[in-house]
């Protein structure tokens, strides 16, 4: 009953948003940014850009909230925006590089990634040590559920260098966190 | 199946993870909203201007059309009311020329009353007005006497003229334009007993400014004046045979 009372309440925001209500647009950016700035902050190093790019992606939010059609989550469809946003973010930065000789350069940063407090902080900040490439593709595959064919059109690559990239991705996180974690349950 | 571990442990701690914005971020993205939304409004208001002034030109044009089309039906109007002003145009004058003739001026008034009575009844009140007159002229010609001939002659004339008016615009050429033929049948009833009415009027109007009496005193007068002439011119023509016989 309380999930149902949740949905029809986002609708009537959407419904006054939608009619330029500022109430209507304040309650729903007060309900999802801290998600949204999450989402951003995977893909943005510095926290103050990570905002950055979040507001840009709800002023498209709230622009264009007459073209969101109530056929999948509220919450997904500004996720997708975000993401996107995210993206053009890092190709205007011209971050977002493709290159098999940059394994090795964050190889090495792994080794000095120990010792972080919070488990998800330092989850991040091994993500953030990755390749913008790397970075890119991994968090659109593994997190966002993206399939390659969707990820090669976003980041005008080919399937088969985004495949790479995700696998190579992957390794490389792996070696960085991997080893902390046993340590933390070894601990226990 | 350890890679998918792997992308979904990460995945799960990535999505719980809530990172609380600045507080000025919201009143940033309110401002940057406001303006978006005036740039919009001005576009919308240019637009609305365009429209209206479209608008604007096609009512006109509309109008002008349409003002091009009445004047015919203006003319039509004008054919058909001037006959009712000119007979009030006749009563006024009659008003002003002092004629004790307010019987007969009820007649004159009455045509569209007459078009629902019975035909005999205007008759009935003509009649009236005859014997009227004359006891009433009867008293005003003892005052006025010979002065009034000359008057007399120019009522006359604005009479006929009247008479001639009210046939020109009577014609139902002019009646046939408007009317449907039961409507001109009625017309020309009307016109006719107008007619009659106006010609028993002008009638009695001629024989009230004269009446008989006032007639049989200038006769009398005239035939006084020329028998005392006629004494006068035959005591002149003997004198002047007796002066020229004595001369002779």
């Amino acid at each position: 009953m309380k999930v149902i009372q949740l949905h029809q309440n986002e609708k009537r925001l959407i419904k006054k948003a939608m009619k330029k209500d500022r109430k209507a647009q304040q309650s729903l950016y007060e309900t999802y940014s801290p998600k949204m700035l999450s989402v951003c902050r995977m893909y943005v190093k510095d926290l103050q850009f990570a905002e950055d790019v979040m507001l840009k992606g709800f002023m498209k939010v709230f622009v264009n909230l007459s073209s969101y059609k109530a056929e999948g989550s509220f919450e997904g469809w500004i996720r997708r925006i975000m993401v996107r946003e995210a993206i053009d973010f890092l190709r205007s930065q011209k971050k977002v590089q493709f290159s098999e000789e940059l394994e090795n350069d964050s190889a090495l940063a792994s080794e000095n990634s120990f010792g972080s407090v919070e488990e998800v902080d330092f989850l991040q900040q091994k993500i953030d040590e990755l390749p913008e490439g790397y970075k890119a593709v991994f968090m659109l595959y593994a997190v966002e559920g993206y399939k390659h064919q969707e990820i090669a059109k976003m980041l005008n690559i080919s399937e088969g260098t985004s495949k790479s990239q995700l696998s190579k991705a992957r390794k490389l996180l792996q070696q960085k966190v991997e080893p902390h974690r046993k340590e933390n349950h070894g601990g226990r | 199946m350890a890679v998918d571990n792997f992308d979904k442990k990460i995945k799960q701690q990535l999505e719980a993870r809530k990172i609380e914005p600045s507080a000025r971020a919201w009143d940033q993205l309110a401002a940057e909203l406001e303006v978006k939304e005036e740039k919009s409004t001005k576009k919308y208001w240019w637009l609305g201007i365009a429209a209206s002034f479209l608008g604007g030109i096609l009512i006109t044009s509309f109008f002008f059309n349409q003002q091009q089309v009445e004047p015919v039906k203006v003319v039509n109007q004008n054919t058909i009311e001037a006959p009712k002003n000119k007979l009030v145009e006749v009563e006024a004058e009659e008003n002003s020329q002092e004629i004790n003739n307010n019987e007969e001026l009820n007649v004159v008034e009455k045509p569209s009353i007459a078009e629902t009575e019975n035909k005999t009844q205007p008759e009935i009140e003509i009649e009236k007005p005859v014997l009227a007159s004359v006891d009433n002229s009867s008293v005003e010609t003892k005052n006025r006497a010979q002065s009034k001939v000359i008057p007399q002659k120019k009522e006359e004339q604005k009479a006929q003229e009247i008479k001639f008016e009210l046939e020109s615009y009577s014609s139902p050429k002019q009646l046939a334009q408007t009317k449907t033929p039961s409507a001109e049948e009625e017309a020309a009833q009307l016109l006719d007993d107008a007619r009659e009415r106006v010609k028993i009027r002008n009638f009695n109007n001629y024989y009230n400014r004269i009446s008989a009496q006032n007639l049989l005193e200038n006769i009398e007068v005239e035939d006084k004046q020329s028998f005392k002439e006629k004494v006068f011119y035959a005591l002149e023509s003997g004198f002047h045979r007796v002066k020229n016989s004595v001369i002779e």
